[in-house]
């Protein structure tokens, strides 16, 4: 089923099943970033031809080329598109990758990054900045990302700290403390954006969520997050299969279950935080794409977390591709896109390997 | 190789086990038996440090679990449960290759030795033609094997058996119990095998430890432990014991005729009057 051993006597020189992530795969995955990444580098509103593209980016790193195009086609590639698709990529990738990572964790199909207040906590963050005076004195949208980031620190925190029961965090305790920290948020969301009517639009637009603001200073923003948190999860990709047995045995393997549940749950939620704060609450991606690659490639984590990562990066480049030059010159929030596209996909894929083991 | 030592350890706000002595020498099998709720999954529990033990010790290979951190009693005693969780999506010899988790570590990974270890397992378990099937094609007794090579690729001192069999046919009962014994007595092992069955713990035992309320009642030969009137005052039930025609060891039977029951027999009778 996973392509792992496929003769009668298996020789235990072939241990295919020691690396997992097959070369080929891996490629795969590598060439979908770079061509959407590319499709979405040459495509929008102004008209530049992709040898222009090509230049500009060139010149961009350093090589002596002579810039016979207009300053303003420098501007749009190297300040609106570069770090429009390179953020779009890393909140992919970061979504897929924790998203990945809850579900490892909580042996549940519904686990996603959002589950533990994330998403709610970085959305109160950001309509108290929207709807404050503040606002304006930060101008519209600079202070929202931090204030994002806190909020869904705080939330996961709250949740965390509720779902402990003594010195353990039972999975049950800790799905349900993030429901009802979500919901208390989400209250109140509801609230401030009612009773500040005139500001309701932006918050929305806010919480649909999309890369119309991005900037350079949004890529770096991310990028020590979710590089940290990837460095940290990535590794721990076997034991993330033992956590597939229950906990129980888990622990008795020799696995400290409380300290790994700890170490990854911190690491995933910090970069989904990280994630929303530049992005606002992208869904979908973090749900669904683990899936995919599931489906498509095995439940081995050491297969899933990489290969997640870099579907993940494709699949939000393609849907903010979508989302700008779809129906110009207004833009689709990217959420929807992502729920268009790729739902319709994950059914498809669903249905056709219904029989599959992976959902016994 | 498995000592423990007044024993007390359970869940928050109530102790169940309340003072457990109990030693498994090397290449020693070992039954526990007693009523359900008596404590024998809990012992285990506590041997293997799923709950931490409140009061006493326990030693696997001389060395008090205390000291020990995760890793280290996974390398000395290993569990084959009731109803192992074998994760879907993996094949069998991926799910025998988490058996070398302990060897391994947090963040390593696995090598040729690990390889081997697990492909010695499957063989000794006859799962080795399984290697590459899903799991989810795989029978109770074949999960059951599959769960038992994992264990053995643990390569422990001490294994620890819960009720492996209870949920199979008679046939995969004996099967599975006689190869974990013999595999267990084969590499040196203590065996502790807890077991509803009596008369599998007297056939394949060397020695039963019989359980009541969180504490040892008795522990000795078969001939010593498998009493009538000890079983009837524990078990709450009347029995009758036989002995085995081959082997010669205790067969506990209940006592269907007694004043508690009714058999079919009489059953009919009261029907007939009525």
């Amino acid at each position: 089923m996973l392509g792992v051993l496929r003769r009668e006597h298996v020789s235990v020189a072939d241990a295919a099943v020691l690396r997992p992530l097959a070369a080929g795969s891996l490629a795969l995955g590598l060439a979908s970033v770079v061509l959407t990444a590319g499709f979405a580098l040459l495509w929008g509103a102004a008209d530049i031809p992709p040898q222009t593209v090509g230049l500009i980016l060139l010149e961009h790193i350093g090589f002596p080329i002579e810039a016979d195009w207009p300053e303003r086609w420098g501007a749009i590639v190297w300040q609106v598109r570069l770090p429009r698709v390179l953020l779009a990529g890393l909140v992919g990738a970061t979504l897929a990758y924790s998203g990945t990572t809850y579900q490892g964790i909580f042996r549940n199909p519904l686990a996603e990054p959002y589950l533990l207040g994330v998403a709610a906590g970085a959305g109160l963050g950001a309509t108290l900045i929207i709807i404050s005076p503040l606002a304006y004195s930060f101008g519209p949208l600079s202070a929202v990302p931090p204030a994002a980031f806190a909020g869904a620190i705080v939330a996961v925190a709250i949740t965390y700290l509720l779902a402990r029961v003594g010195p353990v965090v039972p999975v049950t305790t800790l799905i349900l403390s993030g429901v009802a920290v979500g919901s208390i948020a989400g209250a109140a969301i509801s609230y401030l954006m009612l009773t500040n009517g005139d500001r309701a639009l932006p918050v929305l637009s806010w919480l649909l969520g999309g890369f119309n603001s991005a900037s350079w200073p949004r890529v770096w923003l991310l990028l020590p997050y979710t590089a940290i948190a990837a460095l940290v999860i990535f590794p721990f990709a076997r034991t993330l299969n033992v956590l597939q047995l229950n906990e129980e045995q888990a622990r008795q393997l020799g696995v400290n279950v409380e300290a790994v549940k700890l170490t990854l749950l911190v690491a995933a939620s910090l970069a989904t935080a990280a994630a929303v704060a530049v992005s606002g609450i992208i869904g979908f991606v973090g749900l669904v794409v683990p899936h995919v690659t599931r489906l498509l490639w095995g439940a081995d984590h050491r297969r899933l977390l990489p290969l997640s990562a870099l579907l993940g990066a494709s699949f939000l480049i393609l849907a903010d591709l979508v989302a700008r030059t779809a129906s110009p010159p207004t833009e689709i929030p990217v959420g929807i896109i992502t729920a268009l596209i790729g739902a319709p996909f994950f059914l498809y894929l669903l249905r056709r390997q219904r029989r599959s083991a992976l959902y016994a | 190789m498995l000592s423990v030592r007044d024993l007390w350890a359970g869940y928050p706000g109530r102790s169940v086990l309340r003072g457990i002595d109990l030693a498994v020498a090397e290449g020693e099998v070992v039954a526990l038996i007693g009523p359900n709720g008596c404590g024998k999954t809990t012992l285990i529990r506590a041997i293997t440090g799923v709950i931490r033990p409140e009061r006493g010790e326990v030693r696997l290979a001389g060395e008090d679990t205390r000291s020990l951190s995760t890793r280290e009693r996974a390398r000395r005693a290993a569990v084959v449960p009731q109803a192992a969780s074998l994760p879907a999506g993996f094949s069998v010899l991926e799910q025998v290759l988490l058996g070398r988790t302990p060897h391994i570590g947090l963040l390593g990974s696995a090598g040729a030795d690990d390889l081997a270890a697990t492909r010695r397992a499957m063989l000794a378990t006859d799962c080795w033609s399984l290697a590459e099937r899903p799991v989810e094609e795989l029978s109770g007794g074949e999960r059951q094997r599959v769960v038992l090579a994992r264990a053995l690729a643990q390569e422990p001192r001490v294994l620890l058996l819960d009720e492996p069999t209870s949920h199979l046919d008679l046939g995969h009962q004996v099967r599975i119990f006689q190869l974990a014994i013999r595999l267990g007595r084969q590499n040196g092992m203590a065996v502790l095998a807890a077991v509803h069955d009596l008369t599998l713990a007297s056939l394949f035992a060397d020695r039963i430890a019989l359980m009541e309320d969180g504490r040892i009642a008795l522990a000795g030969t078969p001939e010593e432990v498998l009493r009538p009137e000890l079983i009837e005052r524990i078990y709450g039930m009347p029995v009758v014991v036989l002995r085995h025609p081959t082997t010669g060891r205790p067969v506990v039977l209940p006592d269907g005729a007694s004043r508690n029951g009714g058999t079919p027999a009489s059953l009919g009778e009261t029907l007939r009057v009525e």
